[in-house]
């Protein structure tokens, strides 16, 4: 039997589509090399599962994590950065932030 | 390091819909604002972020002579830059802290705020070139310093934040994202730290502002 992945939001490659390339000209100058790579790729998501602090050391935490969104990663011959998608974001509608890797790794 | 084999296939980046209208203030080029040699040290601790925020401004300022480990052993009146590494620990050098106290001992304070800022607060402080500091209080317990670095909006009106992080990098959210769920829903941002580039006097040992809050 093997290992099922579950599919991400169906907006949610055109979610990215829509600030990544707005969002990539911005940042600092060790973010040059990224802006001058070839055609950016997108991963397939992987969810993103949150637990309180407090609950942490509970060892039934994993029953308290909750399902926040989903994680993309950004690849240009490499991963460049992260792209969280939350599922329910302020207003209602997902929310995108990204977190750009500065060493390429 | 490439990215891992399950998480393939690789798809291409969408095209941005062209459908989308032009921006609220009529054009269709995003606007934006950066501070131009602005870069966020690593924390050098995991509770350092006071520390690393504080030494990035310092640096951005032209104020030079400041470590994390030298403005921590200031801040806390301890041996932080022993060869034997810092003391650790919530009784050593490794410990949350206040943001306003070691800024105004870098010299670089103008004035801490007991709120979230707004957009338009944001772009003032940033085409100043004047960095700023948030408090984000974690949903789950805690809370954390980064310094806001630039601005943008764009073409169809978003508005975004760029956040040096002193753990987590260089972010980019929407504005109305980090004021309540920077890293993940119900993180809160509580307190702002307006900067200056002669600000309060350095090296005199200042004490934090009455109430502020830690980085805990």
């Amino acid at each position: 039997m093997g290992l099922s992945r579950p599919q991400g939001p169906s907006g949610g490659p055109a979610v990215l589509g829509r600030f990544v390339p707005h969002l990539i000209g911005r940042g600092p100058d060790a973010l040059r090399p990224v802006r001058g790579a070839p055609a950016l790729r997108v991963s397939q998501p992987i969810r993103i599962y949150t637990v309180k602090l407090s609950d942490i050391r509970d060892k039934n935490f994993y029953a308290k994590s909750v399902r926040t969104g989903w994680r993309y990663f950004i690849d240009a011959n490499g991963p460049v950065a992260v792209a969280d998608l939350n599922e329910v974001g302020v207003g209602g509608g997902p929310q995108l932030s990204v977190v750009w890797s500065e060493d390429g790794s | 390091m490439q990215t891992p084999q399950f998480l393939h296939p690789l798809d291409p980046l969408p095209t941005p819909s062209t459908s989308s209208g032009p921006s609220p203030s009529g054009g269709s080029q995003p606007l934006s604002g950066t501070l131009g040699g602005f870069s966020m040290e690593r924390q050098e601790q995991d509770k350092w972020c006071w520390a690393a925020v504080s030494v990035s401004v310092a640096h951005f300022y032209g104020t030079s002579g400041w470590s994390q480990c030298t403005l921590a052993a200031d801040e806390l009146h301890l041996d932080c830059c022993s060869a034997d590494g810092p003391v650790r620990g919530n009784s050593g050098c490794n410990r949350a802290w206040y943001l306003d106290s070691p800024l105004s001992r870098v010299g670089h304070l103008a004035r801490i705020s007991w709120s979230f800022e707004g957009f338009p607060n944001v772009q003032n402080e940033i085409n100043a070139s004047q960095p700023f500091c948030a408090r984000i209080a974690w949903n789950g317990g805690g809370a954390h310093f980064v310094a806001v670095g630039g601005w943008s909006i764009d073409p169809i009106g978003t508005e975004f934040v760029d956040i040096y992080d002193p753990y987590y990098g260089f972010i980019q959210t929407p504005h109305a994202s980090f004021l309540s769920a920077y890293r993940s829903s119900g993180d809160s941002w509580t307190h702002s730290y307006f900067t200056v580039a002669v600000g309060s006097p350095a090296g005199g040992g200042p004490a934090p502002t009455s109430n502020s809050p830690k980085s805990e």
